[in-house]
């Protein structure tokens, strides 16, 4: 395998050597498109592997939007995904495949054609952080949005002042940054990059007046170390505020949510860079699926990079209404079996904040509930000799399961001892706390007589077991 | 009704940035009646005009805090080393052990002037990370036996040094100041500083018993023992498996 060179910015001319890797990868997707698998890596690591700087040579579309950041990414690119095929684009994605090097090459390897040049013009592309300091000098985006900053699996992504640090180093002058204002840490990456545009959400009703959780990720000012003084916190850190010591504040927005109904699944985004010049800014209210405050941050992230991209509001508000545009569910599905309902929420296991933030809304649901936990080992467990590091347990707000309506907690994992302890830490009852020994167990051991709902937080690497569990309690509602 | 124990957590702002928080969260549970002090930045650590501290703790930082915390510490060096010589237990985790070295070298070669209590150099070599899972062996003091510490090390850095007379433990599994070594951490007294990241004291019953022991908590029970020994037990096996990884 040849070594994986430094990248270097922007395109670089086609070799015989880049025109073996195009074909040698174009000849694995096509024997893997016969076996009828589609979201395979392989073809780019096939053309990686060949011609290292493959990402350099092949063609890129003429638009590219590149989506990254700790969470929301996925849902946020899948979002502008269905905008964007809903206006009749032809997109370059990478939705079934993968958001690192390799995931980006197959992607646009498959636009390719056999002179290595792009058919399709516009692509839309998730990016795994690590990745943009390998993909964002070579493919030069128009536009790349960040959607926050949090701490994630430490074991991969150390701590967000050095994956700031990657993305702030990776970031072409040339590319036209959307960025969550009201993150006081990714708002400020890349300020090499003069062209800008912030979207934030305005005060709500029932924010919080301080960064919420055990742990916060901006504890303290990005810039000085001095205290922060919140105004508002929807989630996380994520809100208005401002250093008492060296005064940072967060950026004006461009597009700001002013107001949200619930009720009426519906938001209005005030366009302040729209504004007349009598500083009066047109408004537009959007449709929004299954609220929460995360999925209305995706949602106007994606709103924010197609008004960038040219759409017009009236077509992106016509577009959202018809429905179509919808979080994934695979992130987030519920069935109702027996009258109970059964819920999944993908919380990305080792990552704390994600954790947090599905028992926050587990807690916020109405009714009595059981909580299962497949948050912790399990892909691990299935290797010999790997270990999960336990570190992110002690970030996670588990506090927020201590709750009248919550009456029980079933956990499961290799080191399940260790998340009891936890438990246990935080002020759960130990009566409410049951121990499985696999899903099909945790199933099984679900008080399903005394609750309304089952809530499973479940890592993105368990969907078998997932399903099996959810099975297990569908089953014994059924019978 | 105060035990007269009184436990400074440094930084705690900082200081959890890979569950290192869990070390004052487990004491807490184990010693509900000892005071607390947090320490935000900004402000005057408690140790550096109190006489009644008990047990200092600093967790893993990123290392733009890292290098706050360095320039905020340096004005109590001498009063650290005071408190050290004492006998006063002190837990440094994660990347807080660099701070007690003279050196840190970013990758670019700068060199950053640390506290200087232990005579090693740290090298940063980001975004290279070296990671290992660790058992190895702890001697509490003159006449009691040895017992097992098990961590986790998840770093930018390697260090260099002599640390043969003042390591925190012997490693039978997992690397140490380095790739090449053996011994891992730092010890002065009761001043332990370790590499070891994340929540040490719940993974490490025995490790906790010796420090509330140190305390002058000899009756305070361990929090959750069985749960915590059942667990130890297990990590003590699986970290001794060779290869074991993350």
């Amino acid at each position: 395998m040849a070594q994986r060179i430094t990248p270097t910015r922007g395109s670089r001319p086609r070799t015989p050597r880049f025109f073996a890797a195009l074909v040698a990868a174009k000849l694995a997707r096509f024997a893997l498109r016969l076996t009828g698998r589609t979201g395979n890596q392989l073809p780019g690591v096939i053309a990686e592997g060949i011609c290292p700087d493959f990402l350099s040579r092949v063609g890129k579309p003429e638009r590219v939007v590149c989506i990254t950041g700790t969470n929301g990414k996925t849902t946020t690119t899948n979002l502008l995904d269905d905008i964007l095929l809903a206006t009749g684009a032809d997109v370059v994605m990478n939705r079934a495949g993968s958001n690192l090097l390799t995931g980006v090459g197959s992607s646009l390897l498959a636009n390719a054609n056999l002179a290595g040049s792009a058919r399709a013009q516009l692509a839309c592309l998730e990016l795994d952080e690590l990745s943009c300091r390998l993909v964002l000098p070579p493919v030069e985006p128009e536009i790349l949005v960040v959607t926050n900053l949090y701490r994630d699996s430490f074991v991969r992504n150390a701590n967000p002042d050095f994956i700031y640090s990657v993305i702030d180093a990776s970031v072409p002058d040339t590319t036209h940054l959307i960025l969550n204002a009201d993150d006081l840490m990714s708002c400020r990456i890349a300020p090499q990059a003069t062209r800008r545009t912030y979207f934030s959400i305005g005060h709500l009703p029932g924010d919080l007046d301080d960064a919420e959780g055990i742990v916060s990720d901006l504890g303290s000012c990005p810039e000085c170390g001095g205290a922060l003084d919140y105004e508002w916190c929807h989630l996380r850190h994520l809100g208005r505020a401002h250093c008492v010591s060296c005064d940072l504040e967060n950026p004006a927005p461009d597009y700001l949510v002013t107001s949200v109904d619930r009720e009426a699944h519906e938001f209005t985004v005030r366009e302040c860079c729209h504004a007349d010049g009598s500083g009066r800014a047109p408004e537009y209210t959007y449709h929004i699926g299954t609220y929460s405050i995360t999925n209305l941050y995706n949602l106007l992230a994606a709103i924010t990079a197609a008004r960038e991209l040219g759409i017009e509001a009236p077509r992106l508000q016509e577009i959202l209404g018809a429905g179509k545009v919808n979080i994934t569910a695979a992130r987030f599905s519920e069935r109702t079996v027996a009258g109970v309902r059964l819920v999944n929420l993908a919380s990305k296991g080792w990552n704390s904040t994600a954790v947090s933030t599905s028992l926050a809304t587990i807690r916020e649901e109405p009714g009595t509930k059981a909580v299962a936990l497949l948050v912790a080992d399990l892909e691990v467990a299935k290797h010999e000799k790997r270990t999960e590091f336990i570190g992110w347990i002690y970030q996670t707000d588990f506090e927020y399961l201590v709750d009248d309506d919550i009456k029980q907690v079933i956990i499961l994992g290799d080191y399940v001892d260790d998340l009891r302890v936890r438990l246990l830490l935080a002020g759960v009852d130990p009566a409410k706390i049951t121990v499985a020994d696999d899903e099909v167990d945790a199933g099984d051991k679900v008080r399903i007589d005394e609750v309304e709902s089952v809530f499973c937080a479940y890592d993105i690497h368990a969907l078998e077991e997932i399903e099996r569990f959810r099975d297990r309690v569908a089953e014994r509602l059924e019978s | 009704m105060s035990t007269g124990t009184v436990i400074e957590v440094l930084y705690p702002e900082f200081g959890n940035q890979a569950g290192d928080n869990g070390n004052a969260m487990y004491l807490r549970a184990c010693l509900p009646e000892a005071t607390f002090i947090e320490t935000p930045f900004g402000a005057e650590p408690a140790f550096a005009s109190r006489d009644d501290i008990s047990c200092i703790l600093l967790g893993g930082m990123t290392e733009r805090q890292q290098e706050r915390v360095l320039e905020a510490l340096m004005p109590w060096r001498d009063r650290l080393i005071e408190l050290a010589d004492a006998g006063i237990p002190m837990l440094f985790t994660g990347n807080a052990v660099e701070l007690l070295a003279t050196m840190i070298v970013t990758p670019e070669g700068r060199g950053i002037t640390a506290l200087g209590l232990f005579d090693i150099v740290v090298h940063r070599r980001t975004p290279e990370r070296y990671a290992s899972v660790c058992v190895g062996s702890f001697e509490p003091g003159e006449g009691a036996a040895p017992f097992d510490v098990v961590g986790y090390k998840i770093q930018f850095t390697q260090a260099e040094g002599d640390n043969r007379r003042s390591h925190f433990c012997r490693l039978k599994n997992g690397f140490g100041l380095n790739e090449a070594s053996e011994l891992e951490g730092v010890r002065r007294r009761n001043l332990i500083g370790t590499w070891f990241l994340g929540p040490l004291l719940p993974i490490n019953p025995p490790l906790t018993r010796w420090l509330l022991d140190t305390l002058g908590e000899t009756d305070a029970p361990l929090a959750f023992e069985d749960l915590v020994a059942r667990s130890f037990e297990k990590r003590v096996r699986d970290f001794s498996v060779p290869g074991m990884e993350l």
